[in-house]
């Protein structure tokens, strides 16, 4: 890479030099060096503003041997030399010196500047006698440990001739003032010799410097007994210069390179800028005391003796990930937005990536890709296939630098919110065992806990900030047993108390059988398929059979229907197998069914027949059987490829199923996303097609609307979920509403599906049980959609502006979303929503909304306070928020006026649970 | 390398459910065929650069839900499309006699100023199947695409990634184009050559 054009280029040709005061000794004694030799340095430094000192030698420092640069990888070609920090008297000129206060400008005669340089030993040799002598002196005193800088001793200066610029082979000497950073490697098993890399501030990546630490003599000098130092490695010789280039300019360690996934790779900011620093210290004024001591940062590994970084410890960079609240990350990485913006022409201008990323290997590149995290998170995004994409160039897989930093935030964020939850978890797990110790029930301060565990609360707008915070109740460590579940009924329960405890515990995931029966029985209530009181509750013994019996026989009708309106269609198709619209729907149903949760080991395709019949897959092969008017017939359906493509018997049987459904219900018939809701049913009831089917009747009772062919019941609740954003978050609201995302198309998928396709299979059907026992809400999905979003405010509203930005991150959101935080949120914002009603009727009641509501407590323990006018006038100010909130403005007898909320039809519906 | 301003081209692919749009889109950013692609829920799009006549283009590709029902969801999405990508699957006669449906949607939905001259693009996928499976024939498809204005044809197979390239070049050549069109008053110092080098499949000469 050239130099940047305001780095102005040495056009003072041939003479120039990057240390002018070595020019002519070297010159003197290197005639054979040639000007073309001369190949990477290119900080331009003029000639002017210098001065020479001590015969136009330059300071010696520190300096060190056996420090080579591999100009190939092969060991022959290796030039070994000696690193060096000289200092010199005011050589540069202040424009050159982009890190310099402009008040250097001008006064900087006598000013010193320390330089970095690396001279090859072949260099040395032609030096004169004095500077030999000098370097082997200054790296003996070094290596002793003795004063490595003497200010006051003038006598233990050592002066030195400095490299040419021009005519030697890689030598090179540069003010500490051009170097932007240092990439190093210390010695590691995969990396005998330790590394460092200077990265100028053009851009400009110097040689790489290998530390031969073990062929240095010195090292094995009297002082170090050889016995007792049984590894070479441990004298890795770059910690003392960093000590000592401590001492010259500032150094922060970035702690954006995750040192343990990079070999113990370190990046080392040379005085780095505000904004630099902002972004690689992040997390930096993070308390320490927040930080239990599992977590404190583990120091980089002192691989010797000497505990290194000698002064000062930067926080490790798991910090980062670990502790920092999300407070102030957002604060750190807004920095990375303002910086990126100015860039924003350039898909990865990445402040830290442009000047950094094209020197890093590979694997340290990979680090700023958010693929790369997930790698180090372990967890995988749902679309991998689609996200990550291995070689391929990041630049074209991202829509933006906006949406690349939003999901780096999100990365981040998410990290440091589970290490939280962790750590949270951890707390409350001793303190669980220092109460039953003390036999003292749940302790206020685990309330407090798991509260401040919950993004939630950190998020809900400053409107519900002075209300206690209701507390989320459910405990889904703790699922419902099949010896519960039998209990339930044994005692007595009545339905809403079941769906209650459902909505709170869940079934267990155990794949034992009686397990599985729980959660089968379970949803056999909540879809409706089997009455809860069937064969009455109680009764001990007698009781238990007489239910079970009579479950069998409500089981054992209903199959019988179903095998009753199968039977009609197929034998109607046989007749009318060639009519059109049932091809049509007939494809369209197996195309679907084919290519639903196939990753699942049920739905997998044999191996053979995915070999032979790749294509059955994809679709194609029902217009065979079409054509074959084998509409619908599943023995025949496997012979209809001809053997090739042999279904898999439970996607013949989710076919027939929808299609029985499709028929069944003519009005809706069968609409994508139907697949994606009977899949989870059908696993769940055992694969018995049958209850799968009246599984899917029950669910679809639920959402239908959702299929609507005008699509007016998807439109409803997206608007319904608009306004309750309006409501319960107008800032993000505001923010939807200037990225033209009001729509709320991002979360259509969401909504429709149930959020299907957003988890993992068996967290879908953890999910699924929840909304189903329609506890608080008939609409709790809305909530759960509120609680995803609220999660993600920051990073929507401060990254995202464009709607295909936003639709863009909502989608990659699959497979990241923590279910049970989740959940809770959707609680305590459900909560927070139905005191929020209930404190506007009041309000409205009353005719004033001054009044002072007297704090009481509701049967959930939610203290009802006076509306907060934060509330009103925020909502007031959004246009569309009006329709969430009603408002008409009347005269009060004050003659002030006054507002008068009115919560929309919509939204109150939201109130509206399980009844019996 | 154009220095010019960046161009962001907003691609449509528009077809019946399973006919290979998501599919096809992978295939030409991701450079890779999964079998497992789920039936697309909402829209979702994937972007891609590359070099149109000397200029760095970003060309968008938006994948819809192939169910018509949801495509009243679509206006949202079509705004602003530079070109529409018509997806059928040869060896579907029904995805293929589709085409003039999804057509007229997008024509009545995205409401391009000047709908007689709006580039489409028609793609005939699933090419890898055996020949015996095939429904539409090449002659069939091309007729259309001619009656229709001479709309490029390509036939394509995403999982062989077969034409895929070619035919997004060709997708992105037309969109560009149209975005010039649409954006007239903005500054484009050089004509953009729509003439081609024809490839085989370019174009329907037939």
């Amino acid at each position: 890479m050239p130099p940047e054009s305001n780095e102005p280029t040495t056009n003072t040709s041939d003479t120039s030099s990057i240390i002018n005061v070595s020019s002519v000794s070297l010159q003197a004694n290197s005639p054979s060096s040639t000007d073309t030799s001369f190949e990477h340095v290119s900080h331009p430094l003029s000639n002017t503003g210098k001065s020479q000192s001590k015969n136009g030698k330059a300071r010696l420092i520190y300096c060190k041997s056996h420090v080579s640069i591999h100009p190939t990888s092969f060991n022959k070609d290796n030039i070994s030399g000696y690193l060096g920090i000289v200092e010199v008297e005011n050589v540069v000129p202040h424009s050159l010196a982009p890190n310099l206060d402009s008040d250097h400008g001008d006064n900087s005669v006598g000013r010193k500047e320390t330089l970095i340089t690396w001279v090859p030993n072949e260099l040395l040799e032609r030096m004169d006698e004095e500077d030999r002598e000098g370097y082997k002196r200054v790296e003996g005193r070094v290596l002793n440990g003795n004063g490595i800088e003497s200010d006051r001793e003038e006598d233990g200066f050592v002066f030195v001739s400095l490299p040419s610029p021009k005519g030697e082979k890689y030598a090179f000497s540069i003010p500490i003032t051009s170097i932007y950073s240092v990439l190093v490697y210390p010695p590691s098993l995969s990396h005998w010799y330790g590394s460092a890399t200077f990265n100028l501030m053009g851009g400009i990546s110097l040689p790489t410097l290998y530390f031969h630490d073990d062929e240095s003599p010195l090292l094995a000098s009297p002082t170090i007994p050889d016995t007792s130092q049984p590894l070479p490695r441990a004298q890795w010789g770059f910690p003392p210069f960093l000590s000592l280039l401590e001492s010259r300019a500032t150094l922060v360690r970035s702690r954006l390179l995750q040192s343990r996934k990079n070999m113990g790779a370190e990046l080392w900011l040379v005085n780095p800028s505000k904004s630099d620093r902002e972004v690689h210290e992040a997390g930096l004024e993070e308390e320490p005391e927040a930080v239990p001591p599992q977590r404190q940062p583990v120091p980089p590994k002192s691989p010797g003796p000497a505990p290194y970084p000698p002064k000062q410890q930067y926080p490790n960079s798991a910090v980062l990930n670990t502790t920092t609240p999300k407070q102030t990350l957002m604060t750190s990485l807004s920095n990375l937005t303002n910086l990126s913006r100015k860039a924003a022409s350039q898909v990865l201008s990445h402040p830290l990536a442009q000047p950094v990323v094209p020197h890093l290997p590979p694997a340290v590149r990979s680090l700023v890709h958010v693929p790369g995290e997930w790698e180090r998170t372990g967890r995988l995004p749902a679309k991998t296939s689609k996200t990550k994409s291995g070689s391929t160039d990041v630049a074209s897989e991202f829509e933006s630098a906006r949406l690349y930093l939003a999901r780096w935030a999100r990365v981040v964020a998410e990290e440091g919110e589970k290490a939280r939850r962790d750590e949270i978890a951890s707390k409350a797990r001793l303190n669980n065992r220092r109460n039953s110790m003390s036999s003292s029930g749940v302790s206020g301060s685990d309330m407090e806990d798991l509260e401040s565990s919950l993004g939630v609360f950190s998020m809900l707008p400053k409107s519900y900030s002075k209300r206690p915070i209701p507390n989320p109740t459910r405990t889904p460590q703790h699922p419902i047993t099949f010896r519960e579940w039998e209990s339930f009924a044994a005692q007595g329960r009545d339905e809403l108390w079941i769906r209650r405890e459902i909505f709170k515990r869940g079934f267990s995931d155990s794949p034992e059988p009686l397990e599985k029966q729980a959660r089968r029985e379970g949803w056999e209530v909540l879809l409706g398929i089997v009455p809860w009181n069937i064969g009455g509750l109680g009764g001990g013994e007698v009781g238990k059979e007489k239910r079970k019996n009579q479950r069998e026989q409500a089981r054992a009708a209903r199959r019988q229907v179903y095998s009753g309106l199968k039977g009609k269609w197929k034998k109607e198709s046989e007749i009318s197998g060639g009519r059109d619209d049932w091809r049509e729907e007939w494809h369209r149903i197996d195309v679907d069914c084919r290519r639903t949760d196939r990753n699942q080991p049920i739905y997998a395709v044999p191996a053979e027949a995915a070999h032979k019949g790749d294509h059955e897959k994809e679709g194609g092969g029902a217009n065979t059987s079409l054509r074959r008017g084998s509409l619908g017939d599943d023995g025949q359906g496997e012979e209809e490829e001809g053997g090739a493509a042999a279904l898999n018997p439970h996607i013949a049987a989710l076919r027939t199923i929808l299609m029985t459904y499709h028929t069944y219900s003519p009005e809706l018939g069968y609409v994508q996303g139907m697949s994606d809701l009977l899949s989870p049913i059908y696993v769940v009831f055992d694969a018995n097609e049958a209850d799968a089917y009246w599984g899917l009747v029950g669910v679809m009772k639920m959402m239908e609307s959702n299929f609507l062919r005008d699509q007016s019941g998807m439109k409803r609740k997206l608007s319904t979920l608009q306004q309750l954003i309006s409501v319960m978050d107008p800032e993000l609201y505001a923010h939807l509403e200037r990225t033209d995302s009001l729509n709320l198309f991002f979360c259509f998928r969401w909504i429709l599906i149930s959020f299907k396709r957003e988890f993992k299979f068996e967290q879908v059907i953890k999910l699924w049980e929840v909304l189903w026992t329609n506890y608080y809400s008939n609409q709790f999905v809305l909530f759960v959609a509120l609680a995803v979003l609220q999660s993600h405010r920051d990073v929507l509203i401060r990254y995202l502006t464009e709607f295909d930005e936003v639709l863009k991150y909502a989608n990659d959101l699959s497979g990241t979303i923590d279910l049970d935080t989740t959940l809770a949120q959707a609680e305590v914002l459900f909560l927070s929503f139905r005191t929020l009603v209930e404190d506007l009727d009041k309000e409205n009641a009353s005719g004033s909304s001054a009044v002072d509501f007297e704090d009481s407590n509701n049967k959930d323990g939610i203290r009802h306070r006076k509306v907060n006018s934060d509330v009103t006038s925020s909502s007031k100010s959004k246009g569309k928020g009006k329709e969430a909130l009603g408002e008409d403005d009347d005269e009060e007898g004050v003659g002030k006026r006054k507002e008068r909320k009115v919560i929309s039809e919509d939204l109150r519906e939201l109130l509206v649970g399980w009844k019996a | 390398m154009a220095s010019r301003k960046k161009v962001l081209l907003k691609v449509i692919i528009l077809g019946d459910s399973g006919v290979g749009k998501t599919s096809l889109m992978n295939q030409y950013v991701n450079k890779r065929f999964s079998n497992q692609y789920k039936a697309t829920i909402g829209a979702d799009f994937l972007t891609r650069e590359l070099v149109v006549d000397d200029r760095v283009v970003t060309m968008q590709l938006w994948d819809t839900a192939g169910q018509e029902r949801f495509q009243s969801l679509g206006v949202a999405f079509y705004r602003g499309a530079d070109c529409c990508v018509l997806v059928y699957d040869v060896n579907s006669s029904k995805s293929f006699e589709a085409l003039d449906g999804w057509r007229d949607e997008f024509l009545v939905q995205a409401s391009p100023h000047d709908p007689e001259n709006f580039p489409f693009v028609v793609l005939g996928n699933k090419i890898d199947m055996e020949e015996s499976k095939r429904m539409v024939s090449q002659k069939r498809a091309m007729t259309w695409c001619q009656a229709k204005g001479n709309i490029p044809y390509f036939e394509t197979s995403a999982k062989e990634a077969i034409n895929v390239e070619q035919a997004f070049q060709t997708i992105a050549k037309n969109a560009l184009a149209q975005e010039a069109e649409t954006e007239l008053y903005n500054d484009y110092p050089d004509p953009i050559r729509i003439d081609s080098e024809n490839s085989q499949n370019y174009g329907c000469n037939c």
